[in-house]
């Protein structure tokens, strides 16, 4: 399910604001958004939906928004939630290029079905043992070199990290990240 | 089995919404998303594939969250489609999901400014061309 947060209106606002100030100090200077920040700076989060539905939300919160954010390379404030169910979605800012980050858990799923779609896909896989789970990591055909890692744990869980520019560690942000995952949950 | 993105190409995705710039941000075995300019400040559009994990839970979260849910069925298979509605620039969100035994997929489509084709239309076109593509 889209998850949709009301941080582009602040940030929106924030460029609104600026702007009037430039205009009235008398500087024409172009003011540029940067996507990646619209949750910087001291524009609180919108989290009324989290309030209403308390366990609406609950199954992207393994792991916390911080250690997402840091896991990839980004200030805790360079990350935004964008999906959310059994499937969670996140971007977030790296130095060097955004990177959108996706959680995957398939409670009646199975790491057998994973590996078939993979093969399915014609994806690299490797078997490998995550925190002593029987694991895969799966890397596409991708120039941004984004990876992925499926767990067999409650059924499948996994991590994917797709970095839009080259150059970005992926499947060892991916295998940090399911460390993360399996450590909380033992 | 569904191909990346349900089988639906960047073009055919910027000809159904009718937005241009778009960049797929998020392809991987669990699905595509595709974001205007690959940041997040713009329109919203997904397809995502469940694996082992039932569409009941997907769609009470959507009842709890979305203006109104359906019952849908597209090419005879079926599911549920929920729409949104943001205050200022009206019905601007539709998701549809459709049910294959213990799997399900999902077409999330989210504009954020007027003009916009229906949402609905959009969701459900992509979702009619992802089931044919499937293998």
């Amino acid at each position: 399910m889209s998850r949709r947060t009301h941080g582009r209106r602040a940030l929106a606002g924030m460029i609104a604001v600026v702007s009037v100030f430039a205009m009235l100090t008398g500087c024409t200077k172009t003011v540029e958004g940067t996507a990646a920040k619209s949750g910087s700076g001291d524009v609180p989060r919108n989290d009324d939906s989290a309030k209403t539905y308390p366990n609406l939300l609950k199954e992207c919160e393994v792991l916390t928004e911080d250690i997402l954010a840091k896991t990839v390379g980004a200030d805790p404030l360079d990350i935004q939630s964008t999906f959310v169910g059994a499937v969670c979605r996140w971007q977030a800012a790296n130095p060097a290029g955004l990177i959108d980050i996706t959680r995957f858990w398939y409670e009646q799923g199975s790491l057998d079905n994973e590996k078939k779609v993979a093969q399915f896909l014609k994806y690299q896989i490797e078997n490998r043992s995550i925190a002593g789970v029987p694991s895969i990591v799966m890397k596409p055909n991708d120039p941004n070199g984004s990876c992925g890692v499926a767990s067999d744990a409650g059924g499948v869980v996994g991590w994917w990290v797709n970095p839009q520019t080259p150059g970005i560690d992926a499947c060892g942000m991916a295998i940090k990240l399911m460390e993360l995952t399996l450590a909380t949950s033992s | 089995m569904f191909p990346e993105c349900g089988g639906i190409s960047d073009q055919t995705l910027a000809e159904q919404t009718r937005v241009t710039g778009l960049v797929n941000t998020a392809r991987n075995s669990v699905g595509c998303q595709w974001l205007q300019g690959g940041g997040i400040l713009g329109p919203h559009f997904s397809f995502t594939w469940y694996r082992g994990s039932p569409i009941g839970r997907e769609r009470k979260t959507e009842e709890l969250s979305r203006a109104s849910v359906e019952d849908i069925n597209i090419e005879g298979h079926s599911g549920f489609i929920a729409l949104g509605a943001d205050p200022t620039i009206g019905n601007n969100l539709c998701e549809v999901g459709i049910q294959f035994q213990d799997d399900f997929i999902e077409w999330s489509i989210s504009f954020n400014e007027q003009p916009y084709p229906d949402p609905c239309d959009v969701a459900k076109e992509l979702t009619r061309q992802s089931i044919v593509n499937a293998k």
